[in-house]
């Protein structure tokens, strides 16, 4: 679902023409889900909120060379992650590479929720949380920007840095990884369904 | 869509199938209940496929706490207007001699024009969420700021220049009235207040302003108000009646208003056949809950009443005795679920 919000983008077109307003719709609009992504990527909220800051001030700055954004959402992901890599990075370091090896991407999978609770399977739920729980932060990252934001392929690889090839090699083996839990406990699951209406 | 051959991970691409299961959308629900009811021969792919989802979608959201974002912003805007725009070139020591010499004799009065225009003059004032605040202007006009919404104005106002203030929310006007002869207006005698896009032009008159989620209204206790935005012809009102202006449609309106308005000066929300969804954005607005209704056919009920608003334990008793729901409060991110009772 790649829907381009009109709005946003008029947004952006008022502020690069030097609207303060439309910069603080834009900000309004997109703080939440560049907040959660940012704490999700790194766990320290007072670093996010600097790089988001900084993020505003220098669109606001360099507003005369900055392009009309074609996707404000993926324009400003790929900024804050940018951003993000930047503060930590070892200081004296000025070659930009990617930012990888990450700690840990925050994604917490978890039996309360209620779209678990939907399933009334306890073990079966139980298996794939902990296989979940082991995925590496790079399939955690991937299927929270395609399940959560559902983002496409092509912006995916954009906000990770990494080829869209790379990018469905990345979520196929993360089902992979979730395979042989699924099998056994689907199974398991529709005999116990078929046992149910029987 | 013919959804008979797909497998789990067909599936697992589907958007309408991850709309199915975030379940926000009532119309996709019921096409894949229906679709499921059907018995297809892939059902075992499709329960695979919502089974992995639902585990998938299974962390929970993260959310600022309430008044981070407006505290950020605040933090970007006072950056944004102190960075003085000041292009950098390289330039030859030489040049860099002289430019310091008229700089240092320009800094001196440059600096104190800057201070003076900027810093010195205004001034900003957030009433944070759950508190009001009263505000005395310099010609002694009263402003109350309700919950979560900020003013800003001159500490001081020349003799001639018009009374001008900027608000972020809502709040409630008692303008003094300066025009005492029968001459054509003067500047020093107009007072305007600017809210969202909306400017509302007064000479000494009581009303309500509220700009809250790209709706602004301005409710008239007495004296009249002209009302109006760059793009609209201005409108009078009368005592008793309502401007609104939807910036989205950038339509301005006038209709009867609700004496209730400015209830909450009182601690008060006065609801006539009022809809809970507008209770649910107070709540919100003012008091930096994040609301989630578990039955959304709750949104639409409407109510009458009077609800007190001093005391959020004693308010939230009351609405979930009125609509016989229970409502959770989770301290660690100020959220409200609202749940079917017994």
């Amino acid at each position: 679902m790649n829907e381009l919000a009109a709005e946003p983008i008029t947004w952006w077109k008022s502020f690069l023409g030097g609207d303060k307003d439309a910069l603080s719709s834009l900000y309004r609009h997109y703080f939440p889900v560049l907040y959660e992504y940012g704490v999700r990527l790194h766990d320290q909220e007072e670093l996010v909120k600097d790089c988001i800051q900084d993020l505003f001030v220098k669109l606001w700055t360099n507003r005369s060379t900055i392009q009309q954004a074609r996707d404000p959402r993926l324009y400003l992901l790929i900024a804050l992650r940018g951003g993000i890599y930047n503060k930590l990075r070892p200081a004296g370091i000025r070659k930009v590479v990617p930012y990888e090896p990450h700690h840990d991407f925050r994604l917490t999978f978890s039996a309360e929720s209620a779209y678990v609770k939907k399933e009334a399977a306890g073990l079966q739920s139980q298996q794939l949380l902990q296989a979940l729980e082991k995925l590496s932060a790079r399939q955690k990252e991937i299927i929270y920007l395609r399940f959560y934001e559902e983002m496409e392929y092509d912006d995916i690889s954009a906000v990770m840095g990494i080829s869209v090839k790379a990018a469905y090699k990345l979520y196929a083996r993360a089902l992979e990884a979730l395979r042989g839990v699924l099998n056994i406990s689907m199974s398991a699951l529709l005999l116990l369904l078929a046992q149910h209406k029987a | 869509m013919d959804y008979h051959h797909y497998d789990k991970n067909d599936f697992l691409e589907d958007a309408s199938l991850l709309a199915y299961v975030k379940g926000n959308d009532p119309v996709v629900t019921r096409f894949w209940e229906d679709w499921a009811q059907q018995q297809p021969p892939n059902i075992g792919e499709f329960r695979k496929a919502v089974f992995l989802l639902r585990h998938l979608l299974s962390a929970e959201r993260i959310n600022a706490r309430p008044g981070t974002e407006q505290e950020l912003w605040g933090r970007i805007s006072q950056t944004i207007d102190t960075a003085a725009a000041t292009p950098v070139r390289r330039m030859g020591l030489r040049r860099w001699i002289a430019a310091a010499a008229v700089f240092l004799l320009l800094a001196g009065a440059g600096i104190g024009y800057y201070i003076y225009r900027y810093t010195g003059t205004q001034i900003a004032v957030y009433a944070a969420y759950g508190t009001k605040k009263q505000i005395i202007l310099a010609d002694a006009s009263m402003v109350t700021l309700n919950a979560n919404s900020s003013l800003r104005y001159a500490r001081h106002w020349g003799k001639n220049s018009v009374r001008e203030v900027w608000l972020d929310g809502e709040a409630y006007f008692e303008v003094k009235h300066l025009k005492d002869d029968a001459l054509p207006l003067k500047a020093g005698e107009r007072f305007l207040v600017h809210a969202g896009k909306l400017d509302i032009e007064v000479l000494g008159t009581t009303f309500n302003v509220k700009d809250r989620r790209g709706i602004t209204t301005v409710y008239l206790k007495n004296g009249v108000v002209k009302v109006g935005t760059n793009a609209t012809d201005a409108l009078n009102i009368q005592p008793g009646e309502e401007a609104e202006y939807r910036q989205q449609e950038g339509l301005l309106t006038k209709h009867p208003g609700d004496a209730g308005a400015a209830a909450w000066l009182d601690n008060k929300m006065v609801l006539h056949n009022t809809p809970v969804k507008e209770i649910v954005q107070v709540l919100e607005d003012s008091y930096g809950y994040k609301v989630v209704l578990t039955d959304t056919a709750v949104a639409n009920r409407k109510i009458n009443g009077v609800l007190p608003l001093k005391n959020t334990e004693t308010l939230l008793y009351i609405l979930s005795n009125m609509l016989d729901v229970d409502i959770n409060v989770n301290k660690s991110d100020s959220t409200l679920l609202f749940r079917p009772g017994k």
